[in-house]
């Protein structure tokens, strides 16, 4: 299967969130990375939301 | 802020935690008994009639997921470990809880033909009874070991703010529970979890937001947890600083270094999804609509920001009493009872009351939905495998009465060895369901090429190496002494031996296979 560039986009965007988390933590640190990675969640989930809506619906 | 007194429970406290908890748990039982009427068949009991809407489900899925740990737990870990406590209080679980909505909703089309419990859905999906008896068998392991956590969580929110003893208020809620789970199966546990997930997001939002306030704000709580060092229950000072988001405390400790820390993130991305208690959730929900599927999701995201929120308040519990909770005089409980003192302290009795309904309505869903797990895992997967010639109506009379030792089994394992740390003891059943359960039930559904003999090889691994968390066999071997080489070798282990057993064996013919993957694979 061929990856689409939005589908190849999201996914490093996914990474990218993921990795963000302890990255923040090691270098700002505080209520910054607290809060921040529930920020960096919402991001990867919306991601994820519109991955599976528009490109992974299982609409039976 | 040191003048702000250690709340004690006083004659108010206690009723009012007493008619708070009687509120949450009548109204459980009470769905449960609306719902007795609507699951005569043991089908029915098992999922429901497969019609609930994504509100019910969603509220019910962050009831399932966010337990005693999350919501009592967490001020322990924030309060005892400053900001290296956050791996474990799950700063990122969102992005695991969201993952396991994306990947849990397929179980619908396992439930369409004929699976009825989480090792039923790898039975249809491998054909192989062997499997399906194998993860209910350890699915009840690692489940009766979470639920332990749970009772610890309701037993020291009631010492703390009634101040009476414990096992009491142990036996009436396990019995109150054991009652509306056996009434009302399937769809009243989804339902009375959708009811609690509801009451604690908004008192931990609640609480956690006045906690900041309490303590002086963000600032001044971040300055006192940069000048805070790690002390020990029972009150011994060390030189470790709580004010990095590492604590070189002991290997065993998840926050210790930077691996610890790797593997706390993968569990939490993993284990949301493994828990079979709440990828569950998705037997019973009917077909939903694209805009129905958002709100599940935003339901989801606004519930997970609660066991942050339960965080914040164990940090502004350290800002106001400094270590005061580590003294001997606050064992056994120590850190662990920063939630409800610092909710005593903010809102009074009456504080305490709705907190610790809170911390009731957590523990009891997620007590709730593992005891029916592991009911039908008795039941479905082990006696009506061996023998299925076993009536339905004897089926389900035997889960209602399984339900008794299932939920005494936990509740006597605590009240005689209660785990030191809750959340600590949680992560390592956590970290296995993570490992074994995330791959042999949810990548299955995905990957054609996955093979009966990858799952049950994943499993016999993933059991193995649990034997090998720090405090079980691992301080012995190290260096399975350290967290986070034992955490990652467990659930990549786990990803390589299933990968792996999976390519070397044969998997189910096509024809088998077109039914479940009808949209690539």
């Amino acid at each position: 299967m061929r990856m689409s560039l939005g589908l190849g986009l999201a996914l490093l965007a996914l990474a990218l969130c993921f990795l963000s988390v302890p990255i923040l933590a090691a270098t700002v640190g505080g209520w910054y990375a607290y809060w921040g990675a529930i920020l960096l969640s919402a991001v990867w989930t919306l991601i994820l939301l519109w991955l599976k809506i528009s490109k992974f619906w299982e609409g039976e | 802020m040191a003048s702000v007194p250690i709340p004690t429970p006083t004659p108010e406290s206690s009723i009012a935690v007493t008619v708070a908890v009687a509120v949450v748990l009548a109204l459980s039982a009470g769905v449960g008994i609306y719902f007795f009427k609507k699951s005569r068949s043991f089908d029915e009991w098992m999922v429901g009639h497969g019609d609930i809407g994504p509100v019910v489900t969603g509220l019910a899925l962050t009831a399932t997921w966010l337990s005693g740990w999350a919501i009592f737990g967490n001020a322990g870990l924030a309060y005892t470990y400053g900001w290296s406590g956050s791996w474990l209080i799950g700063a990122m679980n969102l992005m695991g809880l969201s993952l396991c909505v994306v990947l849990g909703y397929r179980m619908r089309r396992y439930a369409a033909i004929g699976a009825r419990t989480v090792p039923e859905v790898v039975r249809i999906r491998f054909d192989s009874r062997l499997i399906q008896a194998l993860c209910g068998v350890t699915m009840i392991i690692l489940l009766i070991v979470y639920s332990v956590g749970q009772y610890k969580a309701m037993a020291s929110v009631w010492k703390l703010t009634t101040g009476t003893d414990w096992l009491w208020s142990l036996v009436i809620t396990a019995a109150l529970c054991a009652v509306y789970l056996a009434l009302g199966g399937y769809a009243g546990t989804q339902f009375s979890l959708a009811v609690q997930g509801a009451i604690f997001m908004v008192v931990g939002w609640i609480f956690g937001i006045a906690a900041i306030f309490w303590a002086g704000g963000p600032a001044k709580i971040a300055e006192s947890i940069a000048a805070a060092n790690f002390v020990k229950p029972g009150g011994a000072a060390t030189t470790v600083s709580l004010g990095g988001y590492i604590a070189p405390i002991a290997p065993s400790f998840p926050g210790y270094d930077w691996l610890g820390v790797t593997a706390a993130l993968f569990m939490f991305l993993f284990m949301a999804t493994g828990f079979p208690h709440n990828i569950a959730r998705f037997l019973g929900v009917r077909k939903i609509t694209k805009k129905e599927y958002s709100i599940l999701m935003l339901i989801v995201a606004l519930n997970c920001v609660t066991p942050l929120m339960v965080g914040a308040m164990g940090y502004a519990a350290r800002a106001v009493w400094g270590a005061d909770l580590m003294n001997t005089a606050m064992g056994p409980i120590y850190g662990d009872a920063a939630a409800s003192l610092a909710s005593m302290a903010i809102g009074g009795p009456v504080g305490g009351a709705v907190f610790s309904m809170a911390v009731f309505a957590a523990a009891i869903s997620t007590l709730a939905g593992m005891v029916m797990i592991m009911a039908t895992n008795m039941t479905r997967d082990l006696i009506q495998n061996a023998l299925p010639r076993t009536s339905p109506k004897r089926l389900l009379l035997l889960s209602r009465l399984l339900i008794i030792p299932l939920v005494a089994i936990p509740l006597w394992w605590n009240y005689t060895s209660p785990p030191p740390v809750l959340s600590e003891f949680m992560s390592g059943s956590a970290v296995a369901q993570a490992g074994i359960f995330f791959f042999v039930v949810a990548v299955s559904m995905y990957w054609k090429r996955a093979t009966k003999w990858g799952a049950v090889a994943t499993i016999v691994y993933g059991m193995v190496v649990a034997l090998l968390h720090p405090s079980v066999y691992g301080k012995f071997l190290p260096p399975f002494n350290n967290w986070g080489v034992w955490a990652l070798a467990l659930m990549f282990g786990c990803a390589l031996v299933y990968v792996g057993v999976s390519l070397l064996t044969k998997p189910l013919p096509e024809e088998k296979l077109a039914k479940f993957f009808s949209k690539g694979g």
